[in-house]
């Protein structure tokens, strides 16, 4: 389990992206939505779907149930965007259901009764949504969902009716912020009815220039149109963030990558984790304009690796905020000791 | 208007009385002398006892009312979505552009879908042709088949 977590998340090997992700949200008919659930419904429904998750994949699943888990554990997997903050929040029969050769994810008793996931790296929108299809499908026929002619598939919240599919992606975006055009991009995608969160998701901020674009309610289209229109604007938005990289004072930003390098190397006793994100993310934003040769995707999975439960997961040890600063200097000093401007 | 009981404030109420040889009393009152007229605090606190009030509305699945759904705008089960029809479809049409779902369907809905792409595409014609009669009628003919299947 621990290795698996710490593997996690699948990052894309683009510039401009960390991850992507299309998840379902469906419901079944005989019971009442999640938070109207008495506990030995909870328990009934946890039982039937892992009896079908068997019939999913060939592969194991991994089963994680969110009481079972000690805190550290439950940090890690909100830090690696496994599970949503709110899947993390009290309450009886909560579950994960993976599938990890597969890519897939399955929660059971989140805000609806199943929530299903897939993600990748590299793949396109249209693989991803053809996985997720085959999954539903199977699933379809062993559950009666909640479904209306009128209102597509039922959920807890209105504001997901319809195909109930969110597709999703975490976007770095240094040079739109940096050059202001940020507001006029992220306009005209709320506009197109496209949903900007922060880092992890709903209510939360966005860190270091990474933000999660979602696709907002979307009764009355296909599912294909869906992940069409969505990959329309993650090209758009890579497309602007290329082209206000042309416009970056290129001397300014190594200037502060190298005092970024020289904190980690001579003066600090210890780093916090929004300090050496913010530094990460300089230096990936170095690797994106040409100032420096480093590995993006090590720099990425670094991203993940030095955040407060990962650290203490990693060296299964419970830690302060000073010896996880210690620790995370030392990290950083490891990996990047090869870097040069 | 001056109050007729104390003459000094703004009259807010007005009374009327007829009694049983047909005249009629009437007068006008401030908020004040209503509160104070010894023989209107009788007739409030009569109402006040013998008010009545109608069981509310509720799902007999999950037992959420629509004083729950009011407040939270969250359904309890999928059988709300029948019982607070007209309330929750005025949320859905706030946050949604369409109002029909266009995408798949589940394995358990033995639904026509040629007949789903019937209506989209003569609805789609009628609207290019402007004929508001037979988007009329279509919408009408959508109502049947949402209705009886």
């Amino acid at each position: 389990m621990k290795n698996l977590v710490l593997k996690e998340p699948v990052l894309s090997e683009e510039p401009t992206f960390f991850t992507v992700r299309l998840r379902l949200a469906r419901n079944i008919k005989k019971y009442p939505f999640p938070h109207q659930m008495n506990e030995k419904q909870a328990e009934q429904l946890v039982k039937e779907v892992i009896d079908v998750s068997t019939c999913i994949a060939d592969e194991t699943p991994v089963i994680v149930s969110m009481t079972d888990i000690d805190h550290v554990t439950r940090n890690v997997l909100i830090e690696r965007h496994i599970i949503s903050p709110e899947m993390a929040e009290h309450g009886f029969g909560k579950i994960l259901i993976w599938f990890p050769q597969m890519r897939l994810r399955i929660f059971v008793n989140e805000e609806d009764h199943l929530r299903i996931a897939v993600y990748g790296g590299k793949e396109n929108f249209y693989n991803l949504w053809d996985r997720l299809n085959h999954v539903d499908d199977i699933l379809s026929r062993h559950f009666d969902y909640a479904f209306d002619r009128e209102f597509g598939y039922l959920t807890c919240c209105p504001t997901n009716v319809g195909p109930a599919l969110r597709v999703s992606s975490l976007i770095y975006l240094p040079a739109l912020k940096m050059t202001g055009k940020i507001k006029l991009v992220f306009g005209v995608i709320s506009q197109i009815g496209c949903i900007i969160r922060g880092f992890y998701g709903e209510g939360s901020k966005s860190i270091a220039d990474v933000y999660q674009i979602a696709t907002g309610p979307a009764l009355g289209k296909q599912e294909i149109e869906l992940c069409q229109d969505f990959e329309s604007v993650c090209r758009t938005i890579r497309k602007y963030e290329l082209m206000s990289m042309g416009t970056i004072d290129r001397v300014a930003i190594k200037r502060k990558i190298v005092c970024f390098l020289d904190r980690i190397f001579e003066n600090e006793k210890g780093i916090s984790s929004s300090n050496s994100i913010k530094g990460l993310s300089l230096l990936l934003f170095g690797k994106n304009l040409g100032i420096i040769n480093v590995d993006a995707m090590a720099l990425k999975r670094l991203f993940y690796r030095i955040l407060p439960a990962s650290l203490q997961l990693e060296s299964a040890t419970e830690m302060d905020a000073v010896q996880r600063d210690s620790l995370r200097l030392n990290i950083l000093r490891n990996e990047l000791r090869n870097v040069y401007v | 208007m001056i109050c007729t009981s104390c003459g000094k404030n703004t009259a807010r109420f007005f009374y009327m009385e007829i009694s049983a040889g047909g005249k009629t009393i009437s007068g006008c009152y401030c908020p004040d002398c209503v509160r104070n007229n010894p023989e209107i605090k009788v007739i409030l606190e009569t109402f006040q006892q013998n008010r009545v009030s109608f069981p509310q509305k509720s799902c007999p699945f999950c037992g959420m009312t629509l004083e729950d759904w009011k407040q939270s705008h969250v359904a309890g089960c999928a059988r709300c979505y029948q019982i607070f029809r007209s309330h929750i479809k005025r949320e859905i049409k706030k946050y949604h552009y369409g109002s029909f779902h266009r995408g798949k369907i589940p394995y358990s809905e033995n639904i026509n879908r040629d007949f789903v792409l019937y209506f989209e595409n003569e609805m789609r014609r009628a609207v290019a042709q402007q004929d508001i009669e037979h988007v009329k009628k279509i919408k009408k003919e959508i109502e049947l088949f949402i209705k009886n299947g």
